[in-house]
């Protein structure tokens, strides 16, 4: 071959090796580094998983334990966890767990099934010394599942532990998934007491280390963890609470993961090539309450009329810029057993005026309509949405006075058992994988958590308990799809959106996934790139 | 003079329960109820009516306000109902940070200040009085959480001379010896976290001071202005001393007196919380906590914030007071 000939060849086969290593590395997980997480805020209410209170802390707790089963990455399919599979009985009320084998806490105390009874005992008897609630000024989210349904809890043997339900609870496992049954180790809880939410030890990937109040917390790989060693050596979570701010440090590459994006960010970090974004519907709904039980809401034409005069559409486009969808079920899509439902109430304005003077008011009428200020996971909006509905409505004759209130005294006022001034703008993030969360906490006559707006519908309520308690699969679907074709043809409520939920991280990171539930990404599938 | 001192130090105890009792019941009447923000959307009404039993905010409120007195005595507020520390750690945790901040933001006002203020008055209505002036307006108007985004788009994104938030990086290791970053890095020798501190505190320091600036440029001016046209100062350029030394020697003095008041009245102000600033950098300063403590309606914490600041200021007010009898020979306590 000639001198120059040759020079060719060996340039191209050195480019080729070139391009076919960077391809190949940026497939091949890498080792090390330090991810640094922004947030908006500082956990609140400690690292203890039974007391939660915000997604900050959520997220932390997520790489610190894990739970007894766990869901799939981006779904909210059920699969193995601390339990590495189990047994339901007939009759839905015996679930045996087997346990996995060879697991160790962080402090290197083993996990088995002795240590599962310790950590049950300490959510579920309230004379064991470590009580959860002994810690006062807490809110947890145990009463609502655990407490209400479990009869009792044993240890079979070292790795099989029974756990035995007053009555079937159908939604049981995709609770026990959730971050907040997160597996605190027995003996951290013997050492520290009620002060286990400043020392937490877990199973999971990565072990606590530290944590500055209103600046980071930060926390480091678990070398000995079951399911192997994590990519990354390091997480810091950095509170910055700026949006435009995060925005910045995340184009800089100061940050590598941005967890909440604000709406006014994302056009200009689509554009950035060293910024991935991630979008996924989530499991949210944005509504706003109707109060059912005085006029003129107590009839169905009208609150039919409220639904049919917003556009719905229109909204997800411009108000929340594409990062919402209509709804068009009770639960949001994703949730096991969604469907769109019908009617599906899109805009039609002729047909609420129509409706309105059907059920006497063809002139409309003048009503309250009460709104927080501030950005909700399900509504990016705050306040605005008030003033978006308040001109559909006054399009239709409907004279809405919108008033704002700051966010406590709005769920002062909002929440009083006898509020009935008014609509209100209302949401709800998943506490679980499950329609029931839904069903029970929104739609139900009996729910203590909103004013008894649902109140009224003894069908509904019967389809609801009776699905509550179900213990078969599809006998389940047909109660449940029942319960929620009727909870949305009554139009207990003006269904407004389902938000999508969109994270950012740089390009150099990998393996980040975002999950429907908001509160887990799967840190030790990450790696970053050098 | 230690007499006044001693006046001044106990007239501060009727101030003091003053505010305890403004805040105090400012915070208590506020709509919107502690146990149902803690709670969330997610709680019921039973368990709302059992948190406020657990917190005691069901006793009469002059007994929450007995008990809050008894602990305040001793300093120990109670704990933070969001994160279970104590309030009192908790700010103290976080004042420091404040207040290097505001030491920073000063120092650099004071630099810029001063020297633009005396020529804006040595040269009155000449262009470079009309910018100086023109560029006050400016500092006193622009909101510090945009000049705050502006310096980082420029200072950090652009040109990385400076970090984005923080007050340490990440990487650097401080051990903690007073809480304030910058003297636990001297008392340890270790230079570059003393470094990385302080760049850290230039930009915040720079958007903060920029409205004390602005107000200290206009008082320098105009104090200067009203002690050149005094008759001793005329009697000064009669005998033939140069302008310079006049200026320097014998304006100068006494024109900083009413400057040296508004230099810690500002800093007193900057001390009351840099809450903007603080948030848009992600300082971890009692503005911050500020914040979070009253959205979040956290008691304690807001309780030994006011008291805090509120001791802050009233003492720096009184050294502002002192400082003027040395400053000023005429003055006599």
């Amino acid at each position: 071959m000639a001198l120059r000939t040759r020079w060719i060849v060996g340039l191209l086969v050195v480019s080729l090796l070139g391009i076919g290593w960077t391809a190949f590395a940026a497939d091949t997980p890498q080792q090390g580094g330090t991810l640094i997480v922004a947030t908006g805020a500082d956990p609140a209410g400690g690292l203890d998983p039974e007391c939660v209170m915000n997604n900050e802390a959520a997220f932390i707790m997520a790489t610190i334990y894990n739970r007894l089963v766990e869901y799939a990455p981006g779904s909210v399919d059920i699969v193995p966890g601390l339990a590495a599979s189990w047994d339901i009985s007939d009759d839905g009320l015996v679930y045996t767990f087997h346990l996995q084998q060879g697991v160790l806490f962080q402090d290197g105390t083993p996990f088995n099934a002795q240590a599962l009874k310790l950590a049950f005992d300490r959510l579920l008897d309230p004379s064991f010394p470590n009580y959860y609630a002994n810690r006062k000024g807490i809110d947890s989210y145990v009463p609502g599942t655990l407490e209400a349904n479990v009869a009792s809890y044993s240890v079979v043997d070292d790795n099989t532990f029974k756990l035995v339900l007053s009555h079937p609870y159908a939604p049981l496992l995709q609770d026990l998934a959730m971050v907040w049954f997160g597996i605190v180790s027995p003996a951290a809880v013997e050492k520290y007491g009620a002060e286990v939410y400043k020392h937490p030890v877990g199973t999971g990937p990565f072990e606590f280390v530290d944590w500055v109040p209103n600046d980071h917390v930060t926390v480091k790989a678990n070398p000995n963890y079951w399911r192997g060693k994590p990519y990354l050596d390091e997480i810091i979570f950095k509170q910055i609470p700026e949006g435009s701010v995060r925005t910045m440090m995340l184009q800089a590459g100061q940050v590598d993961v941005m967890m909440n994006v604000p709406p006014e960010s994302i056009s200009v970090l689509d554009k950035d090539p060293n910024v991935d974004l991630y979008r996924m519907t989530a499991l949210l709904v944005n509504y706003v309450q109707i109060p059912r039980m005085v006029k003129p809401f107590n009839d169905i034409r009208v609150r039919e009329a409220l639904n049919y005069a917003v556009n719905k559409q229109e909204l997800s486009q411009y108000l929340y810029q594409g990062l919402a969808k209509p709804m068009q079920s009770p639960i949001p899509p994703g949730m096991p057993d969604y469907q769109p439902l019908s009617p599906d109430f899109s805009y039609n304005p002729a047909k609420a005026k129509e409706l309105l003077a059907e059920a006497g008011y063809p002139d409309g009428f003048d009503c309250n309509l009460y709104t927080y200020a501030n950005p909700r996971s399900y509504n990016a909006a705050g306040g605005k949405i008030a003033t978006a509905l308040q001109g559909y409505w006054k399009k239709v004759g409907i004279n809405v006075h919108v008033i704002q209130l700051e966010w406590g005294s709005y769920l002062r006022t909002v929440r009083d058992p006898d509020f009935s001034d008014g609509m209100c703008m209302s949401g709800w993030t998943a506490d679980c994988g499950d329609p029931d969360n839904f069903l029970f906490y929104l739609y139900y006559g009996k729910a203590s958590n909103i004013p008894h707006a649902m109140t009224g519908r003894p069908e509904i309520d019967s389809l609801i308990e009776q699905e509550r308690v179900s213990a078969d699969p599809a006998q389940r679907t047909t109660l449940i799809d029942e319960a929620l074709q009727k909870v949305w043809q009554d139009a207990g409520d003006v269904w407004l959106t389902n938000g999508v939920l969109v994270r950012a991280t740089t390009a150099k990171v990998h393996g980040f996934q975002l999950d429907p539930l908001s509160m887990f990404f799967y840190a030790d599938q990450i790696w970053k790139e050098k | 003079m230690l007499e006044y001192i001693i006046k001044r130090v106990v007239a501060l105890i009727p101030v003091l329960l003053g505010i305890t009792l403004l805040v105090f019941l400012a915070m208590h009447f506020v709509p919107g109820d502690v146990a149902q923000t803690l709670i969330g959307e997610k709680g019921g009404h039973e368990e709302v009516v059992k948190l406020r039993h657990e917190l005691g905010l069901d006793r009469p409120i002059y007994v929450q306000y007995g008990l809050f007195l008894e602990h305040a005595m001793t300093g120990n507020f109670g704990l933070s109902y969001q994160t279970l520390e104590p309030a009192t750690s908790m700010v103290m945790g976080a004042f420091p940070v404040t207040i290097q901040l505001s030491f920073v933001a000063i120092l650099f006002s004071i630099l810029i200040a001063i020297p633009a203020g005396i020529i804006a008055a040595v040269r009155q209505y000449s262009v470079f009085d009309n910018v100086l002036m023109g560029g006050a307006v400016l500092g006193i108007s622009m909101p510090v959480f945009w000049t705050g985004v502006l310096l980082m788009m420029l200072f950090s994104l652009r040109l990385h001379w400076f970090p984005f938030t923080g007050i340490v990086s990440n990487g650097i290791s401080l051990r903690t010896v007073t809480g304030f970053q910058l003297l636990d890095a001297l008392i340890t020798g270790n230079w570059r976290a003393f470094g990385d501190v302080l760049r850290h505190l230039v930009l915040p320091g720079i958007a903060l001071g920029a409205l004390p600036m602005a107000i200290i440029a206009r008082m320098m001016r105009s104090s200067l202005l009203e002690v050149l046209g005094k008759d001793y100062v005329n009697t000064a350029r009669a005998k033939g001393i140069r302008e310079r030394v006049v200026i320097w020697k014998h304006a100068l003095r006494n024109a900083l007196l009413p400057v040296v008041t508004v230099v810690g009245l500002q800093f007193g102000n900057l001390l009351c919380g840099a809450i903007l600033t603080e948030t848009v950098f992600a300082m971890p300063g009692i503005g911050r906590l500020a914040v979070t403590s009253i959205l979040f309606r956290d008691y304690p914490v807001v309780e030994a914030l006011v008291l805090f600041t509120a001791l802050a200021v009233v003492v720096v007010n009184l050294l502002v007071d002192v400082s003027y009898a040395y400053v000023d020979p005429r003055i006599r306590y």
